[in-house]
């Protein structure tokens, strides 16, 4: 056999392996994309449960933190009804809107806006950075003006002691001192509470705005200062009080309710 | 017969027409009870109560008194400063 009539044979022989050997890599490679697109697709499901998961969990620590934020405000002695229902709407307006967006994650399946809704709940409401730290100082401002309506109630009873103190010739100087630091202080307390709450009463969220949100962090850090000054001005208050306590006894001033007399 | 039963019911009517013209004309007399009772209700003594601003009594100046004043201070001082470690893990947490 010549190789001239072996050649066609042969040619139709390598055309028919290059054939069998493409579709072969054809079906090979159309099954490797579907399933390379099917891991793709279960990732991306995944990575939503993942985003709905987180953000329901930050959207429920948010509105749990404003719930017990609300129930304070309730509480509150010293600031007027309208700044009172100023917090109260501005809290509960921020449940109302969480609660809004989580519905919304809840029932979004596009990954792209999930990302940006899972944003939004740091950045368009604020609760940490703003809203509770705000309220918060509220709630200390106005404790610390009940704290020294307190402390001064019991001064003026003290007072009334060592006046009894004097009227009995007792030396009562250094506890004359002594209250008149007491009011000192609360005076200083007050003023450090109004001033803590005139900080904060007026801060709105951001948005985004980073100039802003530097200006609220700072006025927020100097309101923590004042409210840090008005407690030590109630602790040292309160040393006093006992000072004077001790004084009286040392005195031998025995108080009634009545009457007090010297022994 | 007749003419005497008609004139019974006549004389009837008249007796009971007289009396009930008389209760009419007789002014009501009102029960005496809410008089008696007016009387009777002297006001009982009542114990001044202690004047209180924020739970601490403003009259009492005993040294019992002035311990649970503190008492109160020291509570209220004790949520301050619960309040005050609130605002600052709320300024640290974003």
């Amino acid at each position: 056999m010549k190789f001239h009539s072996v050649k066609p044979l042969i040619a139709l022989l390598s055309i028919t392996v290059l054939l069998s050997s493409t579709s072969a890599y054809a079906v090979e490679a159309g099954t490797s994309v579907s399933a390379k697109a099917s891991v793709k697709a279960n990732l991306a499901t995944d990575k939503t449960a993942k985003i709905i998961t987180r953000s329901d969990d930050a959207i429920a620590k948010r509105i749990d933190a404003l719930n017990e934020l609300s129930a304070k405000v309730q509480g509150l002695k010293n600031v007027s009804v309208g700044e009172k229902t100023a917090i109260q709407t501005e809290v509960q307006t921020n449940i109302a809107g969480l609660s809004t967006l989580k519905s919304k994650i809840d029932a979004e399946t596009d990954l792209a806006v999930l990302q940006t809704d899972e944003k939004s709940i740091l950045g368009s409401f604020r609760i940490y950075a703003l809203v509770i730290p705000q309220g918060r100082i509220l709630v200390s401002a106005d404790r610390i003006g009940t704290i020294a309506d307190m402390i001064a109630t019991i001064s003026t009873k003290l007072q009334t002691n060592i006046s009894t103190a004097q009227n009995n010739g007792k030396d009562v100087t250094a506890l004359t001192t002594l209250v008149a630091d007491i009011a000192a202080k609360l005076a200083d307390a007050k003023t450090q509470a109004a001033a803590a709450q005139s900080r904060v009463s007026a801060l709105t969220p951001d948005g985004g705005d980073k100039t802003k949100a530097d200006a609220n962090h700072k006025e927020l850090v100097a309101a923590r200062a004042d409210l840090k000054v008005g407690t030590q001005d109630l602790e040292a208050a309160r040393k006093d009080i006992e000072k004077i306590r001790t004084g009286l006894k040392a005195l031998h001033i025995e108080a009634s309710a009545t009457t007090t007399v010297a022994h | 017969m007749q003419s005497k039963i008609v004139l019974w019911v006549i004389i009837l009517l008249v007796i009971v027409l007289g009396a009930w013209w008389y209760f009419a004309q007789t002014p009501k007399v009102t029960a005496p009870t809410s008089v008696s009772t007016q009387t009777e209700q002297t006001a009982a003594p009542v114990a001044p109560q202690p004047t209180t601003v924020n739970g601490i009594s403003t009259t009492d100046t005993s040294d019992a008194a002035i311990s649970q004043d503190t008492a109160a201070v020291d509570a209220q001082m004790s949520s301050l400063n619960s309040d005050n470690t609130s605002v600052d893990s709320g300024m640290s947490t974003q």
